[in-house]
C-alpha cells in the first residue's frame, strides 16, 4: 500500500530553532488525517514541507511517494488550502477558476461551477470583497477542482462561523468520500476533527507525539482511576500518559495492547479530545526517554 | 501561466498605455509642424535663418519635458512593475496559493518576467521611439546626441535602463520580501547605477579621438586677467559637431602647458591694454575687448601659437548608436545577472 506522508527524521530550523525535529512517521494513503496540536508546535511547518512550499532542514519527506513540489506533476497531485486562505484582492472569483484551470492540467471546470452555483458566489466579484467564509469556500474550489490525489489543509475553520463551518465540512466530506482521496487537515477544533478524520497526527513541541487510526487510539486508551497507588506497577503493556494524584486518589491516561484485569480500576472510554488533552497535557512533565507512541505502524 | 501573468501586470499596463498613447498624438501633431520648420529653415536664406534656426530649437519647450520623463520611466517601471513582482506575493501570502498550482515555481517566476518585462519594454521603447523621432529636427541643428543628459533620452539605451531597472526591482524585492522597502531600494541603486556608469563607466567605453588646433585659429580661446597676470582658457566648444568633447588642455610639444610668466612675456601688450581684476577695466570676462585690445590680443595668440596648440579629446557624432549599443549591453547584462539571482533565489533560498 503506497503511503500519503513519509517522513525520517524530519527537521525544519528558522534560525537557531527548531519548528519541527526528528519527524519520522508513515501515514498510508485513504485516510482524512487531523494534524493536531498546540499553536506553534509545527503543525503549519509540516504542512507547508509536505506541499514544498519549504525545504526540509534536516531528515527526508515523501509526498504520494516522491519529494514535495519535484515538479509540476507532483505539484498537481497535491492540494493546498493554507492558513487564512490567501487569494488575490484585486482579482475575480471568475479570475481564480481561470487562474486555476491555467495552471492546472486536471482542473475540472464543471466541478469549480457547480461550487460556484451551489455556494451562489456571484463569478464577477472580486475576491477581496469576500466574507472569511466565502473565501476559504474559493480556496477550498481551488485545490479541489484540481483533482488532487492529497489535499493539505492548514486550519481551514479556524476563522470561520459555526454555520460556515458546517457548510465547509460538508463540501470536504462528501467530496472525501466521493473521490476517496486522502486529506491531511490541521485544526484546533477538536470536536469537528472527530467528525471528519479518521486518522489523527498530533505534534507537540517540534515533535510527531502520536499518529494512528483514530479508531486504534480508542481501542488502545482507557482513563483508568482507583485508590492512589504508584503507577510503576502497572504491568509492561501499559504506559502511562498523563497522571494525576490527589490524597486518596489516582487518575491515569494509559496506552495499553490488552484488557485491564486489576479490579482496583474503574476504568473509562475516552473521546479523542480526552486522547489528545492527556497527550498535550502529559508532554512537559513525560521523561524524555519516554517512547513514542504508535509511530510508524 | 501566460495568461495570469498578464491578468496580474493588467490593470498597470492600461493605466501606462493610456498614458502613453496621449503622449504619442501629442508627439505626433507637434512633430509634424516641427520637422515642417525644419523644412523651412533648410530652404532659408540670408536673414531669415536665425528666425527659423530658432524656430526650431525654441519651440515647444513644454513638449521637451517628455524627455525628462523618458529619464524617469526607467524607474517608476523598477518601482511600480519590479519590485511588486515576488514581493507583494510573499506579503501577501498570495504565494502559497500561487506556487501550490500545477506549475513550478521556476516557469510561474519566468512567465511573470517574461510579461512584465516585454509590457515595459514596449512601454519605454515606444516612448523613447517617439521622442527620439519628435527631436530628429532640434538634434540635427543642436548636435549634442553625445551630451549626457541627451545620449539617455534617445536611442534604445532607455529601453535598456527600464529592463535592468525591472529586474533589479524584481531581484530586490524577492530577497527583501518587502514591497516598500523594495521600491526605495530600487529607486536608490538604480539612479546610481545610472549616475555611475554616465560618470565613470561611458567616458571609458569608446577610446577617444584627438584633434591638434592651433592656438591662433579663432577658435575663441579665453585668456583670463588675474592678479598674477594672464592665463589661457581652453575652448570648451571646438568645432566637432555633435562631437562629445572629453579633453582639452593647451600645450606644447612636449606636453607641458604654458606658464603665467611665459603667456606675460608673449602678451606685454595685451597686458598693457587690460587693468587688473578690480579696476574695472575692459577684459576678457568683462566687455567684448576691441580696438587696440584686440590687436594686442590676435598678437598674443599668435605669439603663443609658435609652440603651443589646444589638443581635444573626443567621441564623434558618428559613434552615437556604437555608443548606444555599448551601453545598453552593459545594462541588460547587468539585468540578466539580476534575474539569475532571482530564479535562484525563488527556487533556493526561499523555502
Amino acid at each position: 500500500m503506497s503511503s500519503a506522508l513519509t517522513a525520517a527524521g524530519l527537521g525544519k530550523r528558522y534560525g537557531r530553532k527548531w519548528a519541527l525535529r526528528g519527524c519520522t512517521v508513515e501515514i498510508p494513503d485513504g485516510h482524512v488525517v487531523g494534524l493536531v496540536g498546540p499553536n506553534g508546535a509545527g503543525k503549519s511547518t509540516l504542512l507547508n514541507l509536505m506541499v514544498g512550499l519549504l525545504a526540509p532542514s534536516e531528515g527526508s519527506l515523501e509526498v504520494l511517494g516522491r519529494r514535495p513540489a519535484a515538479d509540476a506533476e507532483q505539484l498537481g497531485r497535491v492540494g493546498f488550502l493554507a492558513q487564512d486562505a490567501p487569494v488575490y484582492g484585486s482579482m475575480s472569483i471568475a479570475d481564480h477558476l481561470r487562474f486555476g484551470a491555467h495552471l492546472n492540467p486536471r482542473w475540472d471546470a464543471g466541478f469549480a461551477q457547480e461550487r460556484l452555483d451551489a455556494l451562489d458566489l456571484d463569478p464577477k466579484q472580486r475576491a477581496g470583497r469576500l466574507s472569511g467564509g466565502q473565501r476559504a469556500q474559493l480556496a477550498l474550489t481551488m485545490a479541489l477542482a484540481k483533482r488532487p490525489q492529497l489535499l493539505l489543509l492548514d486550519e481551514p475553520v479556524a476563522a470561520l462561523d459555526p454555520l460556515a463551518r458546517r457548510d465547509f465540512l460538508a463540501t470536504l466530506t462528501s467530496y472525501v468520500a466521493e473521490h476517496g482521496i486522502s486529506v491531511v487537515m490541521s485544526s484546533h477544533l477538536l470536536a469537528d476533527l472527530e467528525r471528519v478524520c479518521d486518522y489523527l497526527l498530533l505534534v507537540s513541541a517540534a515533535q510527531v507525539q502520536l499518529a494512528d487510526e483514530v479508531e486504534e487510539l480508542l481501542a488502545h486508551h482507557r482513563r483508568i482511576s482507583g485508590p492512589r497507588r504508584d503507577l510503576s506497577t502497572l504491568p509492561a503493556d501499559q504506559q502511562v500518559i498523563w497522571q494525576s494524584h490527589t490524597e486518596r486518589q489516582t487518575t491515569a491516561v494509559i496506552h495499553l495492547e490488552g484488557a485491564i484485569h486489576d479490579p482496583a480500576w474503574q476504568v473509562d472510554e475516552l473521546s479523542l479530545e480526552d486522547v489528545v488533552l492527556a497527550y498535550m497535557g502529559g508532554g512537559a512533565q513525560a521523561p524524555p526517554s519516554r517512547p513514542l507512541l504508535g509511530v510508524a505502524r | 501561466m501566460t495568461w495570469m501573468s498578464w491578468r496580474q501586470v493588467r490593470s498597470g499596463a492600461f493605466a501606462a498605455f493610456g498614458i502613453l498613447v496621449a503622449i504619442v498624438v501629442t508627439l505626433g501633431f507637434t512633430g509634424v509642424h516641427l520637422s515642417n520648420l525644419y523644412a523651412d529653415y533648410r530652404s532659408c536664406s540670408g536673414f531669415t535663418c536665425g528666425s527659423s534656426f530658432n524656430a526650431v530649437t525654441r519651440s515647444y519647450h513644454h513638449v521637451r519635458w517628455v524627455g525628462a520623463l523618458l529619464i524617469l520611466v526607467p524607474a517608476f517601471v523598477g518601482i511600480f512593475w519590479g519590485a511588486p513582482l515576488v514581493a507583494r506575493e510573499l506579503e501577501t501570502g498570495t504565494f502559497r496559493l500561487a506556487w501550490a498550482q500545477g506549475v513550478s515555481r521556476e516557469r510561474w517566476l519566468t512567465s511573470r518576467l517574461v510579461v512584465s518585462g516585454v509590457v515595459s519594454a514596449v512601454t519605454t521603447g515606444a516612448l523613447t521611439f517617439a521622442f527620439t523621432w519628435w527631436a530628429i529636427p532640434i538634434d540635427r541643428l543642436q548636435h549634442n546626441r553625445l551630451a549626457p543628459s541627451v545620449f539617455a533620452e534617445r536611442g534604445i539605451v532607455p529601453v535598456a535602463y527600464a529592463l535592468f531597472a525591472f529586474a533589479l526591482g524584481t531581484a530586490v524585492g524577492t530577497v527583501l520580501r518587502r514591497t516598500m522597502a523594495a521600491m526605495a531600494v530600487t529607486l536608490v541603486g538604480f539612479t546610481a547605477a545610472r549616475v555611475v556608469t554616465q560618470i565613470y563607466v561611458r567616458p571609458h567605453l569608446l577610446s577617444p579621438l584627438t584633434k591638434v588646433v592651433p592656438l591662433n585659429a579663432q577658435l575663441g580661446i579665453g585668456i583670463d586677467r588675474t592678479t598674477a597676470g594672464l592665463h589661457l582658457v581652453p575652448d570648451g566648444t571646438p568645432k566637432l559637431p555633435g562631437a562629445w568633447v572629453t579633453g582639452n588642455r593647451i600645450v606644447d610639444s612636449a606636453g607641458h602647458g604654458p606658464t603665467t610668466a611665459y603667456v606675460n612675456h608673449a602678451c606685454q601688450s595685451l597686458l598693457a591694454h587690460t587693468p587688473p581684476p578690480g579696476t574695472g577695466g575692459p577684459g576678457p570676462k568683462g566687455r567684448p575687448i576691441d580696438g587696440p585690445a584686440f590687436q594686442a590680443m590676435q598678437e598674443c595668440l599668435n605669439n603663443l601659437s609658435a609652440r603651443f596648440h589646444e589638443v581635444v579629446s573626443y567621441r564623434p557624432a558618428s559613434r552615437f548608436w556604437e555608443l548606444q549599443w555599448l551601453e545598453s549591453a552593459i545594462f541588460l547584462g547587468a539585468a540578466a545577472l539580476l534575474v539569475s539571482l532571482s530564479v535562484f533565489w525563488v527556487r533556493r533560498r526561499l523555502v
